[in-house]
């Protein structure tokens, strides 16, 4: 039990009753709900409506939130997804706008934030707000198919997993040296794709493995059920990694022989899967 | 063997020496010229590029341009090694690590065209490619026994070998790569991107006029009767020209000395001299040199306006230049000069357009093949790679993280990464 999946602790700072109905919901890897201990926290704010007051109002509650979170352990983000900042803690209008605006420009900072937002999971008041700030997004790119190759660039670079000779790309330096960096390599190619599957399909659901099985159960999506399972076993050995190690490093000394052939066919199907989803969104069809 | 013949060996081994150091030149101004988070990448890839135009000079390049082949390529001496051989009144080995040194400029410079943007794997190929099937082409066409050599074209030390040959290289390569993120706004209009460091321009800029020495100086191939000393001085006035005009030009019509000009105004002075060190007089080096600092201001705003992302103005100073460094001979080449270096003398000095004709020949010829072949080349080696182009994340955190896992100036990582966003973004999170 993380606080990420428990009510939030009460706070004192932002003294009475808020000034209009909000969410407040979590984005990356706690988003997904994969996130470790240790992930940063990433987090953002909607409100139902309110001027200047109102908004002062939310970010400050944003910093408290910000603030008791990193005293109890979840780093600051680095980069700033908090609702302590505007960007992340906007009223209803202020997100359809701000969303609008980020698709409009195209530009990849911009596609990079709509693509975070798309794992917003509200934790905190009625989901339905962010549920239909997502349905916008849906709707968008469904008028504007090419958004949804301009986001499949937006995530195309991928760390090297393996090397020329097939042998593993390991950590070369610093605490994680001898091991694989896991979440890099072999997660983040099929998280990239599966999210955006998810967005051609109008798929709600957040986490990875729903949203494959939401997408398995259509009818055109017979294809994606091998790396379903793929995914599942990455995930395993994501798991066994956290045991001895850190989740997002798995040392290649731990390996068997098999685990280590197993491992090398899993990175390898998860840029097989990234390549796939590009021409699936380019042409329909996997092939 | 006389003294003459070591004295000749002995400069002409210095000359080659100069020539290789321009590419510490190139790397400075190249780096300079760009900005920070690609630095280390580019100046990487000019070292490891300069191996690979070595050794493909060694295997095939050479041979394409000295052997005895035809008057469209030469065809024999591949994998060069001789410690016996005379070439030119000089040792084959030094003769042949002179020719080396110029093919290598002319692949850094076509490179300008592939900055903060190209593919590490698509340098590699094209270092290849171009120095097996490009340069030796145009080399052997006007230097060995090709067909603009009988007709006797002038191009004493490469302005169209070796910087219009490279500029197309680069004009090819700029084209189907498309400008850099951020080049070009959505009206149309263009950004200046400034590179992250003048200094390291300005020094780049002074070891190729240094080097450029032995690059002009050093193709008399020897020093008999002295005569390199008067292109060296040819050199040096064309340069001195080519930045005070490029400086005049600039700041009359703009109303700033833009320092970036200025250093491209010198070197384009260098380029265009190249051609004609050997064949005019000084005050028409100190003529071309103005001409060149003039046309090279104007060939900058055009190229930014034709939507050209040029990133460190190989075009204009290479390009632009190295065609009006090859014309100008067949207005200024002097009847004495020419009788000594080869070809007719200019129209100023009653030499009719009979030069000038074959120099237009010589650059229309020799800018089409290098541009035409570069561009068939790109889009094999785009065939092979699947794209020229690096993603876009990997542009805008720069080449040195992407490509090569370390950054130029580690310390500065973090705050470079996100400078582009104007706040501390990381640029991997998701």
């Amino acid at each position: 039990m993380t606080i990420y999946s428990a009510p939030p602790v009460r706070l004192s700072q932002t003294e009475g009753t808020p000034p209009a109905a909000f969410t407040w919901f979590l984005m990356g890897s706690a988003g997904r709900g994969e996130h470790q201990p240790g992930s940063d926290q990433d987090h953002g704010l909607v409100y139902d409506q309110g001027g200047e007051e109102v908004q002062q109002y939310f970010l400050a509650l944003g910093r408290e939130i910000s603030r008791r979170l990193a005293d109890r352990g979840y780093p600051l983000c680095m980069g700033h997804v908090m609702s302590s900042i505007p960007r992340w803690c906007r009223s209803r209008s202020g997100w359809q706008s701000q969303l609008e605006q980020w698709l409009r420009e195209k530009r990849w900072e911009t596609l990079r934030y709509v693509l975070i937002f798309m794992d917003a999971r509200p934790l905190v008041g009625d989901s339905q707000l962010v549920i239909d700030l997502r349905e916008r997004v849906y709707g968008y790119c469904a008028k504007d198919p090419a958004i949804l190759l301009r986001l499949w660039e937006n995530t195309a670079w991928l760390k090297k997993g393996m090397g020329l000779f097939g042998q593993f790309l390991t950590e070369e330096k610093g605490p994680h040296a001898g091991a694989i960096n896991l979440k890099e390599t072999g997660l983040f190619p099929y998280i990239n794709a599966i999210r955006l599957l998810a967005i051609r399909e109008s798929v709600h659901e957040t986490s990875t493995a729903l949203r494959l099985e939401r997408l398995c159960a259509l009818a055109s999506y017979g294809w994606l059920e091998t790396y379903q399972a793929y995914f599942k076993r990455l995930m395993a050995y994501r798991k066994r990694a956290g045991v001895t190690n850190h989740p997002d490093y798995i040392r290649v000394a731990d390996l068997s022989r098999e685990e280590k052939k197993e491992l090398k066919h899993l990175i390898r199907k998860g840029a097989e899967l990234y390549r796939r989803t590009g021409q699936w969104l380019k042409r329909g069809t996997v092939w | 063997m006389g003294e003459l013949f070591y004295l000749n060996a002995l400069w002409v081994m210095v000359a080659t020496i100069l020539v290789i150091l321009m590419q510490g030149g190139f790397i400075l101004l190249e780096a300079g010229s760009t900005r920070m988070k690609n630095a280390g990448h580019i100046a990487g890839k000019t070292i490891f590029t300069f191996g690979i135009a070595s050794l493909v000079f060694w295997a095939v390049g050479y041979g394409f341009i000295y052997g005895q082949g035809n008057l469209f390529i030469g065809f024999s001496d591949f994998f060069y090694g001789d410690f016996t051989s005379v070439v030119d009144g000089l040792p084959g080995s030094i003769d042949f690590m002179f020719q080396l040194a110029f093919a290598g400029i002319a692949l850094t410079i076509a490179f300008g065209g592939f900055a903060e943007r190209a593919k590490l794997s698509v340098y590699i190929l094209f270092a290849i490619f171009f120095s097996a099937f490009v340069y030796p082409v145009v080399a052997h066409w006007i230097w060995g026994d090709g067909w603009l050599a009988g007709l006797e074209k002038q191009d004493f030390a490469g302005s169209t070998v070796v910087h219009l040959t490279g500029a197309m290289a680069a004009l090819a390569a700029t084209i189907l790569l498309k400008p850099r993120i951020g080049k070009y706004n959505k009206d149309g209009t263009a950004n200046d991107m400034h590179g992250h460091n003048q200094v390291y321009t300005a020094l780049g800029v002074l070891l190729l006029w240094v080097g450029w020495f032995g690059f002009n100086a050093g193709s008399t191939l020897g020093v008999d009767e002295g005569f390199f000393g008067f292109v060296a001085l040819n050199t040096n006035l064309a340069a001195a020209a080519g930045a005070i005009a490029a400086l005049s030009t600039a700041w009359m019509l703009s109303g700033k000395a833009d320092v970036p000009t200025v250093l491209n105004g010198a070197l384009a002075g260098l380029v265009a001299i190249t051609a004609s060190c050997a064949f005019v007089e000084p005050w028409a080096a100190v003529l071309i040199g103005l001409i060149a600092g003039v046309i090279v201001y104007y060939s900058m705003k055009f190229f930014d306006k034709a939507k050209i992302d040029d990133p460190i103005f190989a075009l204009s100073v290479h390009g632009v230049a190295g065609v009006w460094g090859t014309l100008s001979t067949g207005f200024f080449a002097t009847p004495e000069l020419a009788a000594m270096n080869g070809g007719l003398p200019g129209l100023l000095y009653g030499g009719g357009l009979t030069q000038l004709g074959v120099q237009t020949l010589g650059v229309v010829s020799a800018g089409l093949y290098a541009f035409l072949t570069s561009v068939i080349l790109l889009l094999v080696i785009r065939a092979v790679v699947g794209s020229l182009r690096v993603t876009e994340e990997e542009e805008l955190l720069g080449l040195d993280l992407s490509e090569h896992g370390s950054y130029g100036y580690p310390e500065m990582v973090q705050p470079a990464a996100n400078a582009q966003f104007g706040v501390h973004e990381p640029v991997v999170k998701i």
